[in-house]
């Protein structure tokens, strides 16, 4: 399990909030309630992971305006969206800008609850896996410019004595080479260092 | 007999004969005064008529002394006669000459009666025998009696009095008058009195007779009279052809009325006598067939409006600004029927002043038509409420569902809660607070649209303006959230509350806002700006909703059209209806473009102080 975010809920009406925010709290989370997007965005900070539950019809910026924003934050937040009525057209836009469930009102807590804990773990997923792709990278620069080289062409899929060839070296070097990226980035198998490459962003050498 | 005797008599029974007319003419109308006097004058002058021949005829002084005693009394009632003529017919004369004279003529016959032979001989010496007109007459030769001054300055008063009077018949124009009643009373009184100072005081030996000299007068008076006899005659036949005329009018009118369809019909005061054309009298359930009273057609009035009727009737209303009365007429099959009754007293009529008389319409189909008006302008109301409802309907489950979320939220929370092994029962108490306030909620706006959807008769409140905007802009929330709509307000605090149907001018409202809404739909999102403001003018109360949006058609006024309309789903009713109601509170509702972007609507309404 990784670690528990926090639950940010928007919504203008303060009584709905605080019923939310009960009911959340009963369930062990901790959340966090604002009154409205502008309030939210002036507490976030670009460390905070977790999830948000936006109203979408609130005065000033609504829910679907305060996605965009997100989006283009360093936050790692999954939306759940809340709405008065089902609207089609905008739950299709919601999700597809990523949100992970848009609910009608009045939600149902089992609901609420279910969208709030996958929202949680989607956005810890995510705090891990960049995590992890953090610890890689690292490694990864610990790379000597000549291991890089091998470590390009060996996702390329080439065998030990096509690489040789191509650097000009004896296919013992390369041997070498390839064992110590395999230790650096501490995988394996090849097949577990195309997925480090593709985490890492690196591509095939040509 | 001989010819003085015969005309004498012959006189004294023409005087009885006009006597005996006017006596009757004064018993029909006692208040003809002048017709007793004359009666009176005449008998005294047949009285002194039948004197004179027995004097005439005396064989001794004493038998001829009897007779003259006897004179006084005629003499006397005589002149009372000529004064109280003239007094009260010709309205002439100075009065205080008249009764000088009649009171100078009562005491010379008090004088005369309790003396012998009365006031004008102390004592008769003897009789004379002369001759007049070929008759034997006897003239009487005596001591006059000094008492007699008396009545000779009585005689004299008198005829100061009918010089006066006939010089105030000439002044006041009646000189036909003047001439032949006062000419020929003053020539008589003025002769009698020539020829009785002669003869009683023994300054020739000529009978003092009267007879002639007042037949004179009798026949100018009797002149007099019968002129007035004929006029009486003339009017009466003039009357009757009046009359007649008069019917063929009233006839006529009736007829008139009846194309109209309208009963006449006048009752008399007090008596409370009705009369009426058949059209009239049927709208009553009366018959032709005897005489009303106005209280069997009050009657048939409905209890409830009988008591305005009464008062219509018994109130002193003139003709000039007459007054209408609308009441219900419950028929003896039950119909019920509209009437209007104008009418009033008539004004400057003396006889008819107590009399109310009017025209009377039977408004059955006029009311029906009129209720069948306002019960369609209530439905189109309603129709129109109902219309913007289910345009508000998003708005409004939201506000419905707002609520609802709130309560399954906390009951949710407090089940969870109560899960504990140790519940916070202060969290707990809290909860069912909210659950208690967001029901309370939700009953209110279910109330609201209760009430709006209702298709009840308008009522008239007092009204306080700041709160039906409050409240409309509070039940509006969701929707003007939903199109991004910020709403600024402007409230002027102490208002004078109008008299209004609630439901009506948050419907007024609802329109003009959501009218606004859509004006604004075109703008950026965070460029919606209404404003909603009250304020008080003279009497009135002004709420003025001011938006930032596309403005108006060139000619403002068509916004107010039926089914104008610039949404494809209107129905283009709501501004229209908006004013029909503000104008059937007695307020205005208009617009006014602004010089920029967007339009002001001003709802003007009379305060209630205004509109009672």
């Amino acid at each position: 399990m990784t670690r528990r975010g926090k639950v940010f809920l928007v919504d203008d009406e303060p009584e709905l909030r605080r019923a939310l925010e009960r009911l959340l709290r009963a369930e062990g989370l901790d959340v966090v309630g604002y009154g409205s997007a502008a309030e939210f965005l002036a507490a976030l900070s670009d460390d905070d992971v977790g999830c948000a539950v936006l109203d979408v019809a609130m005065p000033g910026l609504d829910g679907l305006q305060l996605q965009q924003r997100l989006a283009s934050s360093r936050a790692r937040l999954a939306i759940v969206f809340l709405t008065g009525h089902g609207d089609i057209p905008m739950s299709v836009q919601a999700v597809k800008a990523g949100a992970v469930d848009f609910l009608t009102k009045p939600v149902r807590s089992a609901d609420l609850l279910r969208a709030v804990h996958a929202a949680l773990e989607q956005a810890g997923a995510q705090q891990s896996m960049a995590q992890a792709t953090a610890g890689l990278r690292s490694r990864y620069e610990q790379l000597t410019p000549r291991e890089r080289e091998v470590f390009g062409h060996v996702i390329a899929g080439r065998l030990n004595k096509v690489i040789a060839a191509r650097l000009g070296t004896s296919e013992q070097t390369v041997k070498v080479h390839r064992g110590r990226v395999m230790e650096k980035l501490g995988v394996g198998s090849v097949a577990d260092l195309v997925r480090a490459a593709q985490q890492l962003g690196v591509e095939p050498a040509p | 007999m001989n010819a003085l005797t015969t005309i004498w008599l012959f006189i004294a029974a023409a005087c009885l004969t006009l006597a005996a007319i006017h006596v009757q003419v004064w018993l029909r109308r006692r208040d003809a005064g002048g017709n007793a006097a004359f009666a009176l004058l005449a008998v005294s002058v047949a009285a002194v008529a039948f004197i004179e021949v027995r004097e005439f005829q005396a064989r001794t002084t004493a038998e001829y002394g009897r007779w003259l005693w006897w004179y006084q009394l005629p003499i006397w009632s005589g002149i009372l006669a000529i004064v109280v003529f003239v007094r009260l017919y010709l309205r002439a004369g100075r009065a205080w000459l008249g009764w000088t004279a009649v009171g100078l003529r009562s005491v010379a016959l008090v004088i005369g009666l309790f003396s012998s032979p009365g006031i004008n001989f102390r004592e008769i010496v003897a009789l004379e025998q002369i001759t007049l007109f070929g008759e034997t007459v006897a003239v009487a030769r005596g001591v006059p009696n000094p008492w007699l001054a008396v009545a000779h300055l009585a005689l004299l008063a008198l005829l100061l009095f009918v010089a006066s009077a006939t010089q105030d018949l000439w002044r006041a124009g009646e000189r036909r008058r003047a001439v032949t009643i006062g000419g020929s009373l003053f020539i008589f009184v003025a002769a009698g009195t020539v020829l009785a100072i002669g003869y009683f005081w023994g300054w020739w030996t000529f009978p003092s007779f009267l007879t002639p000299m007042f037949l004179v007068v009798v026949l100018a008076m009797a002149y007099e009279l019968g002129l007035d006899l004929l006029r009486s005659a003339q009017l009466a036949a003039d009357l009757s052809t009046k009359d007649a005329v008069l019917q063929g009018t009233e006839r006529k009118l009736a007829l008139a009325a009846d194309a109209a369809s309208a009963g006449l019909w006048s009752v008399e005061r007090p008596s409370g006598r009705l009369w009426a054309t058949p059209r009239a009298l049927s709208m009553f359930g009366l018959t032709e067939d005897r005489e009303h009273h106005v209280d069997e057609m009050l009657l048939a009035i409905h209890p409830d409006d009988r008591k305005r009727v009464r008062e219509f009737v018994d109130g002193a209303v003139r003709m000039d600004h007459g007054s209408v009365v609308e009441y219900r007429v419950l028929r003896a099959d039950g119909d019920i029927r509209w009437i209007a009754s104008r009418g009033g007293a008539q004004a400057g009529e003396p006889h008819s002043r107590d009399s109310l008389m009017g025209v009377t319409i039977d408004i059955t189909e006029r009311k029906r038509a009129e209720d069948e008006t306002a019960r369609q302008r209530v439905q189109l109301e309603h129709l129109s409420r109902v219309a913007t409802l289910s345009e508000l309907s998003g708005a409004l489950a939201h506000e419905l569902n707002q609520p609802l979320a709130i309560i399954m939220s906390n009951a949710e929370a407090a089940q969870r809660l109560l899960e504990r092994p140790v519940p916070d029962l202060a969290e707990i108490r809290e909860i069912l607070g909210d659950i208690v306030d967001a029901d309370e909620r939700a009953g209110e706006v279910i109330q609201r649209l209760r009430v709006l959807l209702k298709r009840g008769a308008p009522k008239r409140d007092p009204l306080a303006v700041n709160e039906v905007v409050q409240g409309v802009q509070q039940f509006m929330r969701a929707d003007l959230l939903r199109r991004g709509v910020s709403v600024e307000c402007s409230l002027a605090s102490g208002l004078p509350p109008v008299s209004a149907d609630r439901v009506a001018i948050e419907q007024v409202l609802i329109n003009v806002i959501g009218n606004a809404c859509d004006a604004m739909a075109g703008n950026l999102p965070g460029d919606r700006g209404l404003t909603i403001a009250t304020r008080a003018e003279v009497g009135r109360v002004e709420v003025c909703i001011s938006d930032t949006g596309a403005g108006l058609p060139a000619m403002p006024e068509r916004v107010f059209e039926p089914f104008y309309t610039t949404k494809a789903e209107g129905l283009g009713m709501g501004l229209a209806i908006s004013r029909s109601i503000v104008e059937n509170h007695g307020g205005r509702l208009w617009a006014e473009p602004h010089a920029g972007r967007g339009a002001t609507f001003r709802i003007d309404l009379p305060t209630m102080a205004v509109a009672e």
